[in-house]
């Protein structure tokens, strides 16, 4: 029971039996090979016409037309015959091509080749077929029911027969190398036929009739097909001669005749589907024929109640009973069924395949009650295995047809259905749930089941969702349930009744094959169940030779089948299907799955593959479960394949404590690893290669994580991290010792290398070893330079054991533990557990970073204590350190400019050992102008350098230096920034190279200001203008220059002395010349605001009035002092004193009057008009009147004087008034240089006064442009 | 009920189990274990091909041997599987999401301790929670399916 007869399975298509094209024929032809039957019609054809023989011209070598004409004929040979097996929708595809949108489809055909002289079989002499039951001689005598040979017979029986015939041709005559040239004149048509074609013709046409007469006779329908050459469709002549050969042979011309001329392929494809469109009509006339005689021989049948019983006692006799009237209402269903299938009848069918599927249930029952009593056939008989294939295929049949009709509840119920009946049968038959036979058939039902499903999905079938109920209420196909339909009508339609049998959901086939996989597996174990049962059996019976039985000779059949590659063969295709449909995680279980299958075969090697592949979907998405199941699997592969590393890996993470396990397993797997690593033989023959597990990659029963104390720290300062390893809860079970760990930096330098110390004594809870003191470089080894200490490495359950270390960096760097590393170390094995930290769990970046520290008294136990940030710092930040040194500036601001500024500056070490310190000072003015300048008192170098740079030598610890620097500053007042820094180096460090300094700096702000603030005051003394007549170009000038000196400082100042320097002036005209001076004193003290005024007096002279006079600078008052009560030089302060310039002299009239005046005195007023200037003044003058006075004199006069002289009108004025009264004012308009101007009136001795501030701007005056009258004071009457 | 619930899994939205607990004596832990890993994939295929108003309850995922599984998502993305055996019976959506409202009140129940990390990938310990399902598993609900 291996495979069905394929004929049960296959989907049958008419049949169209073709003649005429072979090569092979054509040969067997020439060959003469007559058979038996055909010999006959052989000679008759041979005898009539020898030339009509279509290979008698092969022989001829260099007839191109015959090689034309052979063309054509395997064309149309191969074109025929290209496809021969038709599924259902392939076969059906032409009916449903046609009825939906009447575009021309191609209908199936199976197309057999036969030979010329073919003829159908003869009903044999007797009145049964070779293959009835009632023929002695058939396989099924006397009571089969039916056999594959039967569907053989009739797929070779022709519902159509189509020869193929070529016309003769004179080039197909041997020695005629071409046709004679007809005459082709304007009567050439009615020409009459070469005579020897026509003798062929009607040979031709007689061999069509006969063959179409002969068929036709058994209901077969024929036609010819005339091949034709390429000379003849050019030939007229030719379609008289087929016309002939037509009515001649009584062949109808739209549906019988045909004829083809050699051509494209696609021309000729296209012949053979008109070809098949024609006769297919036909073809389902002759099996609906064949149909309805099979249905009137049926309905001659007794009815099976009527039908003679078989006695009882039959039952027993082994003697075969001849088949009984309803084994033949079955033959004839079965027959009617094959039938409706030829015609592509799919429902007719199917009806027809259900009923005789019915009758098949009947006759295989073990007991039943229909035929109450029948016999039943015995199991495992000729017979029962025939029927039960019969039943088999019918079922896969009825399920095909039902999801061709898109009713795949119907087949899903049919399988089912299928699978219940013989559920029930195999048990009464001894081949129950317990044998695998059963499991055989089941899981082969299956997996015909999935094929099936799958065929009809790549035709167009779609899976319709299990919960496609749940959307589209209304559909009246619940699926799974017919019953509920139509027993709950009226709850279907609510959706809240609405359910779903789950068992009756079809799905798609990777179900199907995953259960025929699941079925397969389990006829194994079955087999084996019973292989050992039997042997203890055949070992109980110690050996006593009995025949084989039935069932050995079942088990050894059974022995030859390697199920475990049919499961994993099944559980492949389960797996592609499950892929197709992206259900990605099922294909994950079926991996597993075919893994444990290779494992029972004995493939380890593969299993380990699949296990290992599917591990990390498990192990990502946290199936602890099944990640454990599959490392067990891996652990027990790796062992059988000596894969130690692999099995160590494996027990390495199996000990996690998140794969779950009882606590004695785990205890087991631990055991089993370092029976692994030290005792096991197997594992420990060779020297294995040094084996790293990453253990973040995997789940792990230790926790390893590490921790700085601070995110930054310096240079040469110890920085404390901690390594904390925290085992599970319930894992190791037992202590388990690392012989070594590795802490990795990423500066290599940094590493450690800590051995177990072997030591034995109890273990805490919790516990902190610190490990940073007193390490000791390797010096040999494989971690040479590492260093090295001996410290306790045991874990056990529920513990965290913290490591303290330290690190003391050289650099200013990022140091950063890369990785830890445990290491188990025996003679043979190397296995290091690898933590990494570059990526942050989820967990440590929540949850605040924790520090272990030692309880203060020696037996309390060490506690945790939070620390700034969260997560895992596993990084630190060496920075260079920060200076531990103060920088105190002492100073009285603000500071004077010119003063030597005194600053005490104090450095003050905090360090712990002796520091060598230099100090740099720079000044830096907000200008930058360069007159400033610092220096250290110590160092007494007054070069006026801004910056400098003092080595204050070393300070104890603790100590301080103070030093004294000064700053001078001198221009313009203002704040000046000093920059003070210190550098300094440990002593400890000193002489080393490239040791960094460390620095400090400090600055300080100190405002300058000014110690005085001069004013000046010039002040011009003119001298007696009246006497230079006549013309003199000297000209004298007197000034009093006022220094007015104030003290702006806040300190007292002492006063050396306020000395005028004169400043050597060189002019050939111009002199200048110190009169007198009133500044002689020594030490004052000036308080602040305090003024002195120094007066100098100077005389202004030119020789030359003409030439041009330049301004004369007088020079500088030199201040020399200091603050008062210190010590040290005074300063000096230079006050620049202004530069002396002439009077610039213009046009002026100067009215003179007597000192004295006096009412009813007369007296004289003089109006002089001087001219200073060098040019000559032309001018009209008016006098005014005054109610003061009455006067004399010229009233308007116009005058012109020279240059440097003056010109003199007076008047005589009486005055009437006394008290202050107004002068007649001569109101003088000069016309100078072409400007004419009133020129002011002056009373004689008016100076200039100039008045200068400290900065010798001249300040603003209020100066007397707008006239104002001239007032004279004129007494009372002396003289009554 | 002719089809007890075999298993009640839940599963979180990062496709981790939380809570798988198995009720039956005829199949491993393993087994449900996979049955609640492929269940995923199914329940994903549901959601994104679905309707956007997708009910909670998804229904019958698939039927595996004698297994039918359902499943059903909470709006949080956490995924709950009932693994009933086949019997040849209807099964009542109704009864399902019965079942599955009571697993969900569960959960919201597990998720509303503030203690509760909801992002957290452990499984479920909390002894409530265990104690809820359990009687969700253990109670024979009225008769839930409708014979053949």
């Amino acid at each position: 029971m291996n495979t069905y007869p394929a004929e049960y399975l296959l989907h049958p298509v008419p049949v169209l039996a073709v003649y005429g094209l072979s090569a092979d024929q054509t040969s067997t032809e020439n060959e003469k090979i007559p058979t038996q039957k055909d010999s006959e019609e052989s000679v008759a054809v041979i005898s009539s016409s020898p030339q009509t023989r279509p290979s008698s011209g092969r022989q001829t070598p260099g007839n191109n037309a015959l090689n034309l004409r052979s063309s054509l004929a395997s064309t149309l040979h191969s074109l025929l015959h290209n496809k021969h097996d038709f599924t259902l929708y392939e076969a059906t595809r032409y009916l449903h091509q046609n009825s939906a949108n009447g575009a021309q489809g191609i209908p199936p055909f199976r197309v057999l080749s036969i030979s010329k002289d073919y003829t159908l079989p003869t009903p044999s002499s007797s009145v049964h077929s070779p293959l009835s039951p009632l023929t002695p001689q058939s396989p099924l005598y006397p009571d089969g029911i039916m056999s594959p040979l039967w569907i053989t017979k009739y797929l070779e029986t022709p519902s159509v027969i189509v020869g193929f015939y070529e016309l003769w041709d004179w080039s197909s005559e041997p020695g005629q190398g071409s046709k004679p040239v007809r005459e082709t004149g304007p009567l050439g048509a009615h020409v009459m036929m070469d005579p020897t074609e026509r003798e062929n013709d009607v040979a031709l046409a007689q061999e069509i009739n006969d063959k179409r007469k002969y068929f036709q006779d058994k209901g077969i329908k024929f036609s010819a097909v005339i091949l034709l050459k390429n000379r003849h469709t050019e030939d007229p002549s030719v379609e008289e001669r087929l016309n002939l050969i037509r009515k001649q042979s009584g062949l109808d011309a739209k549906n019988s005749f045909f004829t083809v001329a050699p051509g494209s392929h696609h021309d000729l494809q296209e012949f053979v589907n008109t070809l098949y469109r024609c006769l297919y009509e036909s073809a389902l006339q002759y099996y609906s024929n064949v149909i309805k005689k099979l249905r009137k021989k049926k309905s001659k049948l007794p009815s099976p109640a009527s039908s003679a019983r078989p006695s009882m006692a039959d039952l027993t006799s082994n003697e075969p009973q001849p088949l009984s009237s309803q084994g033949w209402q079955l033959r004839y269903d079965l027959k009617i069924a094959f039938f409706q299938e030829l015609k592509q009848d799919i429902e007719a069918a199917l009806k027809t395949c259900v009923v005789a599927y019915g009758l098949l249930g009947d006759v295989l029952a073990p007991t039943s009650s229909v035929t109450q009593g029948l016999v039943s056939l015995p199991a495992r008989g000729k017979r029962w295995t025939e029927a039960r294939a019969l039943a088999d295929c019918i079922n896969i049949k009825i399920c095909r047809f039902h999801l061709f009709l898109n009713d795949h509840t119907a087949a899903f119920s049919q399988l089912n259905g299928h699978l219940h009946l013989f559920q029930t049968y195999s048990s009464a038959w001894g081949m129950g749930e317990q044998s695998f036979e059963y499991w055989e058939w089941l899981s082969k039902q299956y997996r015909i089941f999935a094929d099936v499903i799958d065929s009809a999905i790549q035709a167009g079938f779609k899976i319709p969702l299990p919960t496609a109920y749940l959307t589209n209420n209304g559909t009246a196909n619940v699926p799974g349930s017919p019953l509920l339909g139509g027993s709950n009508n009226n709850l279907s339609s609510n959706s809240q009744v609405v359910g779903c049998n789950p068992g009756a959901i079809i799905q798609h086939p990777g179900f199907y094959y995953h259960l025929a996989a699941m079925c397969c597996a389990e006829r194994r174990r079955r087999f084996l169940d019973i292989e050992r049962s039997e042997a203890a059996k055949a070992a109980a019976a110690n050996k006593e030779s009995v025949a084989p039985s039935q069932l050995e000779v079942l088990l050894s059949k059974e022995r030859q089948v390697d199920h475990s590659s049919l499961t994993i063969e099944l559980l492949t295709k389960s797996y592609e299907q499950f892929k197709k449909y992206r259900n990605g995680r099922m294909t994950l279980y079926l991996a597993a799955e075919i893994a444990g299958t290779y494992y029972e075969t004995g493939k380890f090697e593969m299993a380990l593959k699949f296990f290992e592949r599917i591990g990390k979907t498990y192990r990502k998405e946290n199936w602890h479960m099944v990640l454990t199941s599959i490392l067990r699997w891996s652990l027990r592969c790796a062992k059988e394949l000596g894969s130690w590393e692999r099995a160590v890996e494996c027990l390495i993470e199996l000990m996690a404590e998140e794969l779950p396990m009882a606590k004695q397993k785990r205890a087991d797997i631990q055991r089993e690893l370092f029976d692994v690593l030290y005792h096991n033989e197997a594992s420990n023959t060779i020297k294995h290669a040094p084996l790293t597990i990453a253990m973040d990659q995997i789940n792990s029963f230790l926790k390893c994580s590490v921790q700085f104390l601070n995110q930054t720290s310096f240079v040469d300062t110890p920085e404390l991290y901690q390594i904390s390893l925290s085992t599970d809860k319930n894992s190791p079970v037992l202590p388990f010792r690392f012989n070594a760990m590795r802490v990795l930096f990423s500066e290599p330098q940094y590493n450690c290398y800590l051995e177990d110390a072997g030591l034995d004594e109890e273990m805490k809870k919790l516990d902190l070893i610190d490990f940073s003191k007193d390490m000791t470089k390797a010096t040999t080894g494989d971690y040479v330079d590492w260093f090295t200490k001996k410290v306790d490495l045991r874990v056990t359950e529920h513990q965290t054991r913290v490591f303290q270390g330290q690190i003391i960096s050289k650099d200013c760097d990022g140091i950063k533990i890369v990785g830890v590393c445990l290491d188990l170390i025996s003679p043979q094995w190397n296995v290091a557990l690898s933590y990494s930290f570059d990526k942050l769990s989820d967990d440590q970046t929540v949850t605040r970073r924790k520090w272990l520290e030692p309880s203060g008294d020696p037996s309390g136990r060490p506690k945790f204590r939070f620390i700034s940030g969260r997560g895992e710092l596993s990084a630190i930040k060496i920075t260079q350190r920060p200076p531990r040194i103060q920088l105190s500036i002492h100073q009285f601001s603000p500071a004077l400019l010119d003063e030597d500024f005194e600053m005490c500056v104090t450095v003050t070490s905090e360090e712990t050992e002796r520091i060598d310190v230099t100090l740099c000072m720079e000044i830096k003015n907000a200008e930058g102008q360069a007159g400033d300048y610092a220096w250290f008192k110590e160092a007494g170098d007054k070069s006026l350098e801004s910056a400098r740079t003092f080595v204050i030598g070393v300070i104890e610890p603790g100590q301080s230096v103070s030093t004294v620097v000064y700053i001078h500053g001198t221009g313009s007042v203002g704040p000046r920034l000093v920059n003070l820094k210190a550098e300094y180096v440990l002593s400890s460090a000193s002489g080393k190279a490239h040791v960094p300094k460390v620095e400090k700096s400090e600055s300080v702000t100190i405002p300058f200001v000014s110690p005085f603030e001069t004013t000046f005051e010039l002040c011009a003394q003119g001298e007696d203008q009246g006497k230079t007549v006549p013309f003199d170009l000297k000209r004298t000038e007197k000034w009093l220059m006022v220094a007015a000196i104030q003290c702006c400082s806040t300190w007292n100042l002492d006063i050396e002395s306020v000395r005028l320097e004169q400043e050597a002036f060189e002019h050939p005209y111009t002199f200048l010349k110190l009169l007198s001076k009133m500044d002689n004193f020594k030490n004052q003290v000036w308080k602040t605001s305090h003024v002195y005024n120094a007066n100098y007096l100077f005389r202004l002279s030119t020789m030359d009035l003409t030439e041009a006079m330049p301004s004369v600078p007088v020079g500088n008052i030199v201040v020399q002092w200091k603050r008062h009560g210190q010590e040290g030089a005074y300063s000096k302060t230079v006050l620049k004193a202004p530069a002396l310039e002439f009077q610039q002299l213009s046009l002026v009239v100067i009215a003179d009057i007597p000192s004295e005046l006096y009412m009813g005195e007369p007296f004289t007023l003089t109006y002089t008009i001087h001219n200073p200037t060098i040019n000559l003044a032309e001018y009209t003058a008016s006098i005014e009147l005054s109610d003061a006075f009455v006067f004399s004199g010229y009233k308007q006069l116009k005058g012109r004087v020279l240059p440097l002289s003056r010109a003199s009108y007076q008047y005589t004025c009486y005055p009437l008034v006394a008290g202050k009264v107004r002068l007649p004012r001569l109101k003088v308009i000069a016309k100078q240089q072409g400007t004419e101007k009133e020129v002011p009136v002056e009373l004689l001795a008016v100076g200039v006064v100039v008045t200068l501030d400290n900065a010798l701007d001249q300040q603003v005056r209020q100066t007397t442009v707008e006239q104002q009258p001239t007032l004279v004071f004129v007494g009372a009457k002396r003289h009554y | 009920m002719s089809s007890e619930i075999n298993c009640i899994a839940l599963i979180g939205k990062q496709n981790n189990p939380l809570y798988i607990k198995n009720f039956s004596n005829t199949h491993p832990d393993l087994k449900y274990h996979y049955i609640a890993h492929t269940s995923i994939d199914v329940i994903e295929e549901r959601v994104s091909n679905g309707p956007k108003n997708l009910d909670l309850y998804i229904g019958l995922l698939y039927a595996m041997e004698d297994l039918a599984v359902y499943g059903y998502i909470t709006n949080t993305r956490v995924k709950c599987v009932v693994v009933v055996s086949v019997t040849d019976c209807v099964i009542r959506d109704a009864d399902m999401k019965l079942i599955f409202q009571k697993v969900h009140a569960a959960y919201v129940n597990q998720v509303c301790n503030p203690f509760y990390n909801l992002d957290s990938q452990k499984s479920l310990t909390s002894k409530a929670f265990i104690r809820a399902i359990d009687a969700i598993g253990l109670t024979k609900p009225t008769r839930t399916t409708l014979d053949i």
